[in-house]
């Protein structure tokens, strides 16, 4: 048997470090037991499974069944051109940013931000083909597009680092300063060919200042503190 | 109503007053499981097992249900069949879901040598889950060869269920006319790293029991009260080194046995809560102090007439007729605040103290251990359960968090007492 020397407690003869301070077992009368079982089973069983599968089914037909009567319709009426592609499109579009995440729930926001993004830039493109203006893709909705994917990336990383509400909401108000810049650019080159700037300015105004006042409270702790009393639920 | 109530293998059971918070409450991070475990000399034969729970459960009419959701309150509905026994899981005291495991709110799984059975709290308490593992283990040695008489605890599955096995005792006996109020200080919390999702890490710290005993009986306290007051000092001391502004008071809370005071037979929910703890704004403790402070808190809160005005405070809320009418889902979402707030809140982490498991001589001589081990909880990431049989007192940490320092002060404090522990654990 083996003790910690650290804790003094006695050791489970499997066990490779001390559970409760992680120094290492190094006791060369006795070297770590690797052939008998652990105290505990190695295999973790994860909730959810059941329950992914029923609404897998379900988002799959919420989604195949409105597909597949337009299509049908569209075939039995197809004088009127092929108006199915705009509904079956869309709920493409929902499937692949509001089913597949709920499917496959262990890979990574980040990939799914990638596929929602190229499905999105896909469906306006296939609204571009079948529409009766050319060009405004590449000029107007792809760069739009981007900006708008690129600050939902930089929100998501944020929140997912746990970082403090206020920075968040400090940070949080770039996204849509900068988004609205994006889509005024974009639209007056494409309309104009020349870009000078109104609305979108005063949007910027106001989500930088919210933006300053944010950083300034959470770096006085005072401030933070009176917020807090003041503002608790 | 009430007639379905009483009658044996009834078709339905309301919820005994301390279970109906459970269903309320019981989310992603609070499953409200527990599990108790006993530790076999052999290795276990799972299709003996599980011939032996199919055995059990027909004695246990309490066992042999599912949740089911009324319009205002949940309820339970007998259940037919017996859910498969299963290898054990690295995550203990994982959430019941009512669709899972053929609807039943209990599992019984294997480990090497290791019984377990894991139970959603609104079924029953620990005295009720015991006589369910104790008689389960008696039918599994039984079936092995070794008959086990239903004697200490080991409930006689030839025997019909009594109606008194059911029995809502917290109705019968909540008679105080105190409403003692539930409001106290807030108190301190843990705050950690969370473990990896759907994870529960555990420490079993193994004692010896008669130096256990002998060291509590040092301090002039009981067994409990010693394990509570190391607890409270481990977290006082974790309190300190986490070096936060504004101490708070360090709280335990401790599920006392009514039993103990209010006998009945059954083996449904009858305990209750007492919370002792220190206020370090008062200035350092010692662990003398410490334990002298929750030997009198338990002297002064554990007796029939202030159990009675704390039970009573529960019932009366239940059967206040405004709390009675309102639709389930919103009852659930005021229970859910409520507990949040005046619930966890008030202590810092449990500690459940089984006592020294009794069974038949027959069936001792298999048994080496036996385990207990709470889930986890909203706010309370550190919770610890204990139990003892024979010379071997089981101390089971249940963690939600990455950091072991409330352990490690538990256990080296135990060790400087001069009670040697034996770790095991499901951290890596
Ligand atoms: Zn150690």
């Amino acid at each position: 048997m083996s003790y910690c020397v650290n804790c003094g407690v006695e050791l489970d003869r499997t066990a490779k470090r001390c559970a409760l301070c992680a120094t290492e077992v190094v006791n060369p009368r006795s070297p770590v037991d690797t052939r008998s079982p652990r105290p505990f089973p190695g295999y973790v069983d994860r909730l959810g499974a059941a329950d992914s599968r029923f609404s897998a089914l379900f988002i799959v037909m919420m989604w195949a069944l409105p597909s597949a009567i337009c299509v049908a319709v569209n075939l039995l009426f197809h004088s009127s051109g092929f108006w199915a592609a705009y509904p079956v499109g869309a709920l493409g579009l929902v499937f692949l940013c509001a089913g597949l995440p709920a499917l496959f729930r262990r890979v990574s926001v980040y990939v799914f931000l990638l596929i929602g993004t190229c499905g999105a830039l896909a469906y306006l493109y296939l609204i571009e083909l079948l529409g009766p203006t050319h060009g405004w893709w590449a000029a107007v909705a792809l760069p739009i597009t981007l900006a708008a994917s690129a600050s939902v990336f930089v929100l998501v990383a944020l929140g997912k680092r746990k970082v403090r509400p206020l920075y968040l909401c400090c940070i949080g108000m770039l996204a849509p300063a900068a988004v609205s810049v994006a889509v005024e650019t974009t639209c007056l080159l494409y309309i104009t060919g020349a870009v000078t700037l109104r609305w979108s300015v005063i949007v910027t105004v106001v989500c930088l200042s919210i933006s300053l006042l944010c950083l300034a409270i959470g770096r006085n702790s005072r401030a933070m503190a009176k917020l807090q009393r003041r503002m608790h639920i | 109503m009430k007639t379905n109530e009483t009658r044996v293998n009834a078709p339905w059971l309301r919820l005994d007053n301390a279970a109906k918070l459970y269903p309320a409450i019981q989310k992603k991070g609070w499953s409200s499981v527990f599990r108790l475990s006993a530790r076999m000399r052999e290795k276990v034969d799972p299709s003996l097992l599980q011939k032996a729970l199919e055995q059990t459960l027909p004695r246990f009419p309490g066992f042999a249900v599912r949740m089911r959701r009324g319009v205002f309150w949940y309820y339970l509905e007998h259940n037919a069949g017996t859910p498969l026994v299963r290898p054990e899981a690295a995550n203990p005291c994982r959430r019941m879901r009512w669709h899972e495991n053929g609807g039943f709110l209990f599992r019984v799984s294997y480990y090497e040598r290791r019984i377990a059975l894991e139970v959603f709290h609104a079924l029953c308490d620990g005295t009720g889950g015991m006589a369910f593992l104790k008689t389960l283990l008696a039918r599994y040695q039984t079936l092995k060869g070794n008959a086990v008489p239903a004697a200490d605890g080991v409930f006689d599955v030839e025997q019909a269920p009594r109606p008194e096995e059911l029995e809502d005792a917290y109705a019968r006996y909540a008679t105080s006319s105190v409403r003692q109020s539930r409001r106290e200080p807030k108190a301190y919390q843990v705050r950690g790293r969370r473990a990896p999702k759907n994870m529960l890490h555990i420490i079993v710290g193994e004692l010896d029991t008669v130096k256990a005993l002998a060291a509590a009986r040092g301090f002039g306290v009981t067994l409990t009260e010693y394990l509570v007051a190391v607890l409270i000092r481990a977290l006082y001391l974790q309190q300190k080194s986490a070096g936060k502004r504004g101490i708070k008071p360090v709280k335990v809370s401790v599920p006392v046995n009514l039993r103990r005071f209010f006998p009945t037979e059954s083996v449904r929910n009858f305990s209750q809560y007492v919370n002792p703890g220190i206020d370090p704004n008062y200035g350092d403790y010692s662990f003398e102090e410490i334990a002298e402070q929750v030997h009198h808190f338990m002297r002064m809160n554990v007796n029939a007439k202030f159990l009675n005005a704390r039970m009573a405070v529960n019932v009366a809320s239940e059967r206040n007729p405004l709390t009675r009418v309102m639709p389930l889902f919103i009852k659930k979402a005021v229970l859910a605040l409520i507990f949040r707030r005046v619930g966890e809140a008030l202590f810092t982490s449990t500690l459940t103290n089984l006592g020294a498991v009794r069974v038949p001589a027959q069936l001792a001589g298999h048994v080496e251990r036996f385990e207990a081990m709470l889930g986890p909880s909203y706010k309370n990431p550190v919770n610890c359960a204990a139990v003892s049989f024979e010379n071997r007192l089981a101390v089971s940490f249940a963690s939600t968090i990455c950091e072991t320092e409330v352990e490690r002060l538990f256990f080296t404090q135990i060790v400087k007492h001069g009670v040697p522990v034996k770790i095991e654990s499901n951290r890596t």
